[in-house]
């Protein structure tokens, strides 16, 4: 199997994409609402959902480039449809899609298993966490609360990122529409096996 | 005026502001920088103090959120801070609080500010004419943007075939339910269309190895020069003072 994209792959990755940028818009609005209602914590409650586009392209392309790629994409499009936050959304895709595709790099792009993908939205919770650290002075804040936050942010990532991703993954392999590709070669050579 | 300016000088102003705001820890510049593009945008892109505010509104939630996490969660003890300070206005977590509150602020006009200033189709053609943006990921990113009225129009008939189904009529919005249901059909809706874009592409000859031309690419006028040197100063000065 060759690293290189098909026309095909980019395309879907693109279009999932825009799919999840609509969502992710949606996802803001009910963030905003659970702030108001639970206060700080929530950002990190909510923020494993962020992360999902780049685990469901990579469980479902398998190639190098697939998380980090889905993640930029995403918050390109809404760039592209013009969301205001579009270019902070496009530096934080940047990093959250890093985060994911440093786990599958790890195991070089050959492990697309649940804990592999739940590691995966840990990853972009972890850089996510460094990114915010800087960008919002974590370090000025209580230790306690910065444990919570980064345990609340790592579950979520393993959650709503990883175990989530994994699910739209499988219930979209079940129509049929990812036929030929990665996540389609890999589960007939199981089957055959 | 501002959708005269070339989409990269706009970004490149827009990224070089935004690592400022993320790297200087200061209520002056901070507070600076905000109303500075509040005003290109007022003034040069025309847009009204109404809608404005309107937009802000997401970016203020979110920076409140830190402010009151400093507030109440920075290092040095909040009890501490009411008995020896005269008020917890004067106090370091409430200055942090308020540069975090104006820095995400600050961020989130920096954005607005580059969303309503460029044409987004431009900003890609002139990523692949300058910054050798494969055409690959530009033309699937073309692709992605076409598909999304598509997937508005397809969710509107998903929604007519449940409210068909359970003989009732449309509901003017979706419930969260009907939205939940709705998230693989209109994914693979949109998996299936990128497959018949792809081969359309490369029934068409596209190939990501040819040279090829390009129509409209936005070019570089003195007007850029004039906004990226105005902008750089203001930055220095801002930062000498800050």
């Amino acid at each position: 199997m060759t690293s290189a994209w098909t026309l095909r792959e980019t395309l879907i990755v693109a279009v999932l994409g825009a799919v999840f940028a609509a969502l992710y818009m949606g996802w803001v609005q009910i963030w905003l609402i659970a702030q108001a209602i639970i206060g700080p914590l929530s950002m990190d409650v909510f923020m494993g959902f962020w992360f999902v586009a780049s685990i469901v392209a990579a469980a479902i392309i398998r190639k190098p480039g697939a998380a980090l790629g889905a993640e930029v994409l995403a918050s390109a499009v809404e760039l592209l449809l013009g969301s205001p936050g579009g270019l902070i959304l496009v530096l934080s895709g940047l990093i959250q899609g890093a985060g994911a595709e440093a786990v599958f790099a790890a195991t070089r792009w050959r492990n697309y298993s649940l804990p592999v993908l739940m590691a995966a939205g840990v990853g972009s919770a972890v850089f996510s966490f460094a990114y915010t650290w800087i960008r919002f002075d974590y370090g000025a804040l209580a230790p306690g609360l910065l444990v919570a936050m980064f345990v609340l942010r790592s579950v979520s990532g393993a959650l709503l990122g990883g175990f989530l991703g994994k699910v739209i993954a499988e219930v979209l392999y079940r129509t049929g529409v990812l036929q030929g590709l990665a996540i389609d070669r890999d589960k007939r050579t199981a089957a055959l096996a | 005026m501002l959708k005269r300016l070339n989409p990269l000088t706009v970004l490149a102003a827009a990224l070089i502001w935004i690592v400022a705001t993320t790297l200087v820890f200061s209520v002056a510049f901070q507070s600076g920088a905000l109303i500075l593009f509040a005003a290109l945008i007022l003034v040069l892109g025309r847009i009204s103090p109404a809608r404005l505010l309107l937009l802000m509104i997401p970016f203020a939630l979110f920076g409140f959120g830190f402010f009151t996490t400093n507030v109440l969660f920075r290092q040095e003890n909040a009890e501490a801070v009411a008995v020896f300070s005269q008020s917890l206005a004067e106090s370091d977590a409430a200055r942090g609080g308020l540069i975090l509150f104006l820095r995400a602020l600050a961020g989130g006009m920096i954005s607005l500010f580059f969303a309503l200033s460029i044409e987004p189709v431009a900003l890609v053609r002139a990523l692949m004419a300058y910054l050798r943006l494969p055409p690959r990921i530009a033309y699937a990113l073309f692709a992605a943007v076409e598909v999304v009225p598509d997937l508005a129009a397809t969710a509107h008939q998903i929604r007519l075939v449940e409210a068909m189904r359970a003989g009732r009529p449309l509901r003017r919005f979706p419930t969260p339910g009907e939205l939940f249901r709705m998230v693989v059909p209109l994914m693979a809706f949109a998996v299936r269309r990128a497959g018949r874009t792809a081969i359309a592409m490369e029934a068409r000859g596209f190939r990501a190895d040819r040279p090829r031309t390009l129509l409209r690419v936005p070019g570089f006028s003195r007007l850029d020069l004039i906004f990226a040197l105005a902008l750089v100063a203001v930055l220095g000065l801002g930062l000498i003072f800050a």
